[in-house]
């Protein structure tokens, strides 16, 4: 199945374990979900996918007051229902959001809850609507493993990943679980046994009086268990009888007040002393599914194991030897075999259409363009000759960045020093801040220089800037400082690497002219004043280049 | 140190033949900064050791990952 992974943080890893049962799309650079849902011929699109898993980490955000938390929440739910319209067909899961604000003091009003809800909310409004969209319940999963289990804050630290590898091996479960919901693998029947499955004893020696079936004591067990098996029969799951016994001996049971099932909640009741395979085989044919939608739940081993030689695509529940986990196991069955998404009675699915009207919330905060949603943005680029104090720091970049780097040059400490203090070449650093806060040093460009014409030897950027025309309004700068320098040619090349993928048109999309190509490398050109010009979607660029 | 290799080995999916204590990240083609991430998350889970975060950049061998088993 081809499943899209979006996220506002690294999910690599995550996407590497989903990959061994799914072809999985990661975007490239950091926190570029919503550019790419925004822009339709972005690599989502193109990947077709037949899911889009969004992962959202809240623990990327302050979250310090209930407005701008609830406008945030708003602006992304109209990037989800622009998503869902523009992939009709395509079932869409966003994760609940965790919310954790660290310190509280006193009768502080607690606002994360608020927020998480109105996420669930939201998105529960879009699915009404007809939108394909559902919550994968990710909170929950947090809440049962703890976040000390689920997060890793080295983890975060050292490689913007939260997650721990508990926190990446529940998530991929949970992913794997909902996305195979889609593929049509959930069961359809659970065939149950009756004597120490559904009650404690066996009815036929222990009679109506002596079998343990009641709402406390040891009998709870049983009372509990038949409690999640009408839920789930009330969720569309059919339940079936197979047990060997007298129709006679079982009928008074039906009577007692604490059996919880009723033989209208049976879709068959298949009590003989025929084999169960043999019955099961029967019944599949009687209601018209196949043998591989059953789930068999026995207390018998011998019967387990003749239904798994018998019958192998029947998946036999592994019956705990304590039975006190009884209800626990059959919740677990109901998980990983039979959830189901659309929780209807017995209505009709929904249709994929929506209704304009219930959008209007998602409409008066929505980016209906890119250019919209980066000006929202409010960045601010602050661009500049390399200062001493950013030595280290360009030639960590130099060392480190892979994905935007257009010809990933090595560069020691002392060769940015003597690139920078050279009279034929430049190195210009640039930093941007947005309404999130500062980014740091986020590009770096490397200009060499002969004549009038001057060579781009690096480009390099952040990738968590990646998606945002930043490298659009360099080079706008750029053109300005050559203009003024006298230089008349740019020239630029583009060296292919494994990673840097992302940067293959870098060159086309500026403007430049493709001079000459082979298999590992572009090399192109520009006349100075045809370099682009600004964007407009920058709050402030302070340029200090000449 | 042959048993950590074998587990190293399981982990970036490679044969135990293509390691060595002197396996260096960036320079096994496995090894790049995920890869580097997941070594520090596993082997912190498998031999119940912690690796401070600080250490993380410095650690550039297998024979440096091994040094906090031998703690």
């Amino acid at each position: 199945m081809r499943c899209a992974l979006l996220s506002n943080v690294t999910v690599d890893l995550l996407a590497g374990m989903l990959k061994k049962s799914s072809d999985i799309y990661l975007s490239a650079g950091f926190d570029t979900w919503q550019q790419e849902v925004i822009n339709l011929s972005s690599g989502l699109y193109g990947f077709r996918p037949e899911a889009v898993v969004v992962l959202l980490h809240a623990g990327s955000y302050e979250w310090s007051d209930l407005a701008s938390g609830l406008q945030m929440i708003d602006d992304w739910c109209s990037v989800f229902s622009m998503l869902t319209s523009n992939l009709p067909g395509v079932p869409v899961f966003v994760s609940s959001l965790d919310i954790s604000i660290k310190a509280h003091y006193g009768a502080e009003i607690r606002i994360e809850e608020k927020l998480e809800n109105y996420l669930i909310e939201n998105i529960q409004d879009l699915h009404n609507n007809g939108a394909n969209i559902y919550i994968l319940p990710v909170k929950d999963t947090i809440v049962e493993l703890g976040r000390s289990n689920f997060y890793s804050s080295k983890m975060w630290y050292v490689g913007s990943m939260p997650y721990s590898i508990k926190g990446l091996s529940a998530l991929n479960d949970i992913v794997l679980r909902y996305i195979s919901v889609f593929k049509g693998m959930h069961k359809k029947c659970i065939a149950v046994d009756l004597d120490n499955t559904l009650w404690g004893g066996v009815i036929g020696e222990d009679g109506v009086q002596g079998i343990q079936l009641s709402n406390h004591k040891e009998g709870q067990r049983f009372y509990d268990t038949q409690k999640i098996l009408k839920k789930m029969k009330e969720q569309g799951v059919m339940l079936a009888i197979l047990s060997k016994n007298n129709v006679d001996d079982v009928e008074p049971v039906f009577k007692l007040p604490d059996m919880v099932l009723k033989h209208e909640d049976f879709v068959a009741e298949v009590i003989n002393w025929n084999s169960k395979s043999a019955n099961i085989k029967q019944l599949a044919k009687d209601l018209n599914i196949g043998l591989d939608s059953f789930v068999f739940l026995d207390d018998n081993p011998a019967e387990r194991e003749q239904m798994k030689a018998e019958c192998p695509e029947v998946t036999v529940i592994e019956f705990p030897k304590d039975s006190s986990q009884l209800p626990e196991i059959v919740e677990k069955a109901y998980n990983d075999y039979f959830l189901s998404l659309e929780v209807t009675g017995e209505d009709s699915k929904k249709t994929a259409m929506y209704r304009a009207d219930t959008l209007r919330k998602a409409e008066m905060s929505s980016a209906t363009s890119v250019e919209d949603f980066l000006k929202k943005l409010d960045m601010v680029m602050d661009i500049h000759l390399m200062k001493e104090e950013e030595e280290k720091r360009v030639t960590q970049l130099t060392n480190k960045t892979n994905q935007f780097n257009v010809t990933t040059k090595r560069y020691s400490e002392e060769d940015i020093h003597t690139l920078a203090s050279s009279v034929s070449s430049d190195v210009i650093t640039v930093h941007i801040s947005d309404k999130y806060g500062d980014q740091g040093l986020v590009a770096v460009l490397i200009l060499k220089y002969k004549d009038d014409e001057a060579e781009i030897d690096t480009f390099l950027m952040s990738c968590r800037v990646m998606g945002r025309n930043v490298e659009f309004e360099i080079i706008s700068m750029l053109k300005e400082m050559l203009n003024r320098r006298g230089v008349k040619l740019v020239r630029s090349t583009y060296i292919k690497t494994e990673k840097n993928a992302p940067v293959f048109e870098l060159y086309e999309k500026l403007g430049f002219v493709l001079v000459a190509a082979s298999d590992e490398k572009k090399i192109y050109s520009s006349l100075t004043e045809a370099l682009p010009s600004s964007t407009g979607v920058f709050k402030e660029v302070i340029c200090e280049l000449w | 140190m042959k048993d950590f290799i074998e587990f190293v080995a399981r982990v970036m999916e490679v044969e135990p033949e293509t390691l060595s204590e002197d396996t260096a990240y960036g320079l096994h083609e496995k090894w790049d900064s995920m890869m580097q991430l997941r070594l520090v998350m596993e082997i912190e889970e498998e031999y119940d050791v912690e690796i401070p975060i600080d250490d993380v950049p410095n650690i550039k061998t297998l024979k440096d990952f091994y040094k906090y088993l031998e703690k």
